[in-house]
């Protein structure tokens, strides 16, 4: 099954006392951040410190990332000559425009990991869309690569770049949105959307969080682990929810052991969207972990 | 490993470490003040001087500002000083 | 058989009434400082008492212990309820040999590592706030005299805490001292003709007032944090800990509660607030160190009661002036554990700190990873082996300090009364409290043990140097009750 990405959580990588235990919030995936976050001072020290956390410190599992510099800048070379090797799950391009901005940097990561003994492709990768060009490139992006895990909205950026800014009702992000997640889906990636910068607003943010659950998104960039929780009740299923999925479920494995075509639940015949969703709502509801859970 | 010149790297907030690297022509030496220096001095000692080992690096000052950083945090601190010292 | 009743006896015996004259009444109480200590005569062995509800503000203890000094007075036994930064210099009293022995509940900073370091050659004796009312209200510590700070005071010694130009609130703990001390003086700012109302100092226990200058530096009275915290760490933990609590169906009508300072502290009361709110439940009482966030749940009705030994902030001294149920308690009431109506003994739960906590539970606020004193012991053992639930919040590591480790340098409290640690890195429940760890399962709460915790701290910081101590023991702590159950010694 698809990992779960609701929530993926920016720490700056220059930040020792943040990343050294940035784990406990429990989010759904760790970014380190070497980019926008880190001054061009120490773009160098950033790194290092990122590499030697990756290596050093146990994240108990959770998905780590690193957003590189662009292989435009003088650091992005640099960025994954000293991350690659530290084997981090996911390296993010930021600002990708087209799928040859994927496409070069997949030959550097293949080259790296053959120089390092990493089983070549173990590396994976996640795009950043942050500009106009890079929405009407969707969907060449999304299938650019095998190693592309998901593609994410930036809208920083982007709205600057459609000369408007960000609304509370976010009419402006609708084709975006609604461009990025068509491509993720046709892909069969994940499609994570922008960042909520207020941190104090917490009902803008919540509004926020559930409009794009309704969209179809898979979760969202958070800046804060004050966030965390908000995200992960919103895409929480109800009870209602989890009955009727444990029960689709269920009938599944019964008409298995039967030997049964056709499955049906009170009278309705189940068909394979009603089982995706009903799968989905487990893994949603951590149903499938519950046995491994151990709190941390 | 050969370094060029003096160089930083690091803070002086909780759990990080600021490190100065400083190429002479004399025998290395090693200041370490620490937040943690009773419970973790010989620890951070030995694990600069296995860096320093790792990259060849002799004839060299450091001198380290601990804030109670985490092995890892030391590790990159004196990485990043010495690259920068051998630009 | 009886000799009969002589009147003649009586009237010699107590004299015959010869008339009054009203001018010649003994006016007031109001002295000088120096007057007073020269009257008062302390000498040698003598013992004097002094008090921190201006915690880091207190004043009064360096005027006194200036002038003994000056005057060439030596080994005198200081028994201050508690010790702050106010004191950090206390050590030139030490070497003057004016000090020659001190009890307290707290002691910090540099007068902590002097301690540490051996300078005294009497040990410290540590006790808990209801220690300390348990020793002296038995007579095992016999206080010659009690040096009171208070706000207001009239000519007479009737005395509050909560008026005037430096008020501090409540004076819970020297109410323990006026009633058991030899002699008693008040010192204020402000003393006034006019009778104090209400006074919690009441002037028959009072035998000198003395006027100063400034008694106190108000604001410096606050303790720890207290703006609410966005630090996300404690958040975390203060959020685990009113979700536990929840759990625990502590929060019930009339359930009482006592919280604490600190960041995570105030943000439980915080998340507390919330699931009072959600639920319609009101507490009967919270107890403790009063603060204003407290205050807020009292003023909004959702705490009946606030039984306050001492304010942490100005807003809690206002309410404690203001609010006819907010109500002072005595270190004794509060805590004493020969007394079986302490309040402590009434709490459903208590949500604690610690600098460490180990496999047993045990748990150290006394000295810091180095073993130098750098704590107090507060309320710290009252409340949990008071409380039906005790719960110790802390951080997993403090920089590269383990907060949960094999052993605590030193106990304050024994871990058979601490029932919950909660971290930023998981809760343990004390095996001992199968009830709790069963509730909590069913809850769906994630527990982990405490062995999985002290290892998972040693992986991130490494094992550290063991400390090298000398042979001198430099602090005794004692339990509540009286017995030993650690000796501090000294750091090299």
């Amino acid at each position: 099954m698809e990992k779960l990405r609701r929530t993926m959580l920016y720490v700056p990588g220059n930040n020792p006392a943040m990343i050294k235990d940035i784990y406990i919030y429990q989010p759904d995936s760790i970014m380190f951040d070497l980019e926008d976050s880190i001054s061009l001072a120490e773009k160098d020290s950033a790194r290092f410190l990122v590499s030697e956390a990756l290596t050093n410190v146990d994240y108990l599992g959770i998905e780590t990332v690193v957003r590189v510099n662009g292989l435009d800048t003088e650091f992005g070379l640099a960025d994954l000559e000293c991350i690659v090797k530290a084997q981090p799950d996911v390296i993010r391009l930021p600002k990708t425009e087209t799928s040859e901005d994927i496409s070069e940097m997949e030959a550097i990561i293949a080259r790296i990991e053959l120089e390092n003994n990493i089983p070549v492709g173990k590396t994976k990768m996640f795009a950043a869309i942050e500009s106009a060009k890079g929405v009407l490139n969707a969907y060449s992006i999304a299938t650019s690569s095998k190693r592309l895990v998901g593609i994410a909205l930036g809208a920083e950026d982007y709205v600057t770049n459609l000369r408007t800014n960000r609304s509370p009702e976010g009419i402006e992000l609708l084709f975006a949105r609604g461009q990025i997640l068509n491509a993720a889906r046709a892909a069969n990636i994940s499609a994570i959307d922008t960042i909520y910068s207020d941190i104090e607003n917490e009902e803008g943010f919540r509004r926020e969080v559930e409009h794009i659950k309704q969209l179809g998104f898979d979760g969202k960039s958070i800046i804060n682990p004050r966030q965390i929780d908000i995200v992960h009740e919103i895409y929480a299923p109800k009870p209602k929810e989890i009955e009727y999925a444990l029960q689709v479920i269920a009938a599944i494995q019964q008409a298995e052991k039967e030997n049964s075509g056709v499955i049906s639940l009170n009278g309705k015949m189940i068909d394979k969207p009603i089982v995706e969703r009903a799968e989905r709502v487990l893994q949603l509801a951590g149903i499938n972990d519950m046995e491994q859970s151990d709190g941390r | 490993m050969k370094l060029n010149k003096r160089a930083i790297a690091g803070t002086m907030t909780s759990s990080d470490v600021m490190i100065e690297v400083i190429p002479w022509g004399k025998t290395s030496e090693i200041n370490i003040k620490s937040d943690v220096e009773k419970q973790y001095g010989d620890q951070i000692l030995d694990l600069i001087n296995s860096i320093l080992r790792e990259n060849d690096v002799d004839n060299v000052c450091i001198n380290v500002v601990d804030k109670g950083a985490l092995d890892f945090t030391i590790s990159a601190r004196l990485k990043t000083a010495l690259f920068r010292a051998a630009k | 058989m009886e000799d009969r009743y002589d009147i003649n006896e009586l009237l010699k015996e107590k004299g015959t009434f010869t008339g009054i004259d009203k001018s010649k009444r003994k006016k007031n109480k109001v002295r000088s400082l120096k007057y007073v200590i020269d009257a008062l005569d302390i000498k040698d062995g003598m013992t004097i008492s002094f008090h921190h509800h201006f915690r880091n503000g207190d004043l009064l203890a360096d005027m006194v212990l200036e002038l003994l000094d000056k005057k060439g007075t030596k080994n005198i036994t200081i028994f201050p309820s508690s010790l702050t930064t106010a004191h950090d210099h206390f050590g030139q009293y030490i070497q003057s040999g004016l000090i020659s022995r001190i009890c307290t509940s707290g002691i910090r900073d540099r007068l902590g590592e002097d301690i540490s370091s051996g300078m005294l050659d009497t040990p410290v004796i540590i006790r808990s706030h209801g220690g300390r009312a348990r020793a002296i209200e038995s007579g095992e510590e016999k206080i010659d005299v009690a040096f009171i700070a208070v706000a207001h005071s009239d000519v007479n010694g009737n005395a509050n805490g909560f008026e005037g130009v430096s008020p501090c609130g409540s004076l819970g703990y020297s109410m323990v001292d006026m009633k058991h001390a030899d002699k008693v003086v008040v010192v204020s700012d402000l003393i006034t003709e006019e009778i104090t109302i209400p006074f919690s100092v009441p002037s028959y226990n009072v035998d000198y007032v003395v006027k100063v200058e400034k008694i106190g530096i108000k604001e410096k009275i606050m303790s720890g944090a207290t703006r609410l915290t966005t630090n996300p760490k404690e958040l975390l933990i203060a959020k685990r800990t009113a979700d536990i609590i929840e759990a625990l169906e502590i929060i019930k009508e009339n359930f009482t509660f006592q919280t604490g300072t600190g960041g995570s502290s105030l943000a439980v009361t915080r998340f507390m607030r919330d699931k009072m709110i959600e639920k319609k439940i009101v507490a009967d009482f919270a107890l403790g160190g009063i603060t204003g966030h407290i205050v807020r749940l009292h003023e909004e009705g959702l705490v009946r009661k606030l039984l306050d030994v001492q304010c942490f902030d100005l807003d809690a001294v206002f309410s404690l002036k203001n609010n006819i149920r907010h109500f002072e308690i005595d270190a004794s009431f509060y805590a004493n554990p020969e007394n079986p109506g302490c309040v402590v003994n009434k709490l459903d739960v208590v949500v604690l700190s610690a600098l460490e906590i180990d496999r047993n539970f045990d748990v150290n606020v006394m000295t810091g990873s180095d073993g130098i004193l750098r704590g107090a012991s507060g309320g710290h053992c009252d409340t949990a082996a008071g409380s039906k639930i005790c719960i110790v919040t802390s951080p997993l590591v403090r920089g590269r300090i383990a907060t949960v480790k094999d052993k605590v340098l030193n106990i304050v409290t024994p871990g058979s009364t601490v029932d919950i640690l909660v971290t930023d890195h998981g809760t343990a429940v004390n095996p001992l409290r199968k009830d709790i760890m069963a509730l909590l399962k069913e809850k769906k709460i994630p527990i982990v043990s405490i062995d999985t915790l002290v290892e998972m701290a040693e992986k991130i910081v490494k094992k550290p140097n063991p400390i090298v101590y000398g042979d001198k023991v430099v602090g005794v702590i004692e339990y509540r009750d009286g017995s030993i159950i650690d000796l501090v010694k000294q750091v090299i």
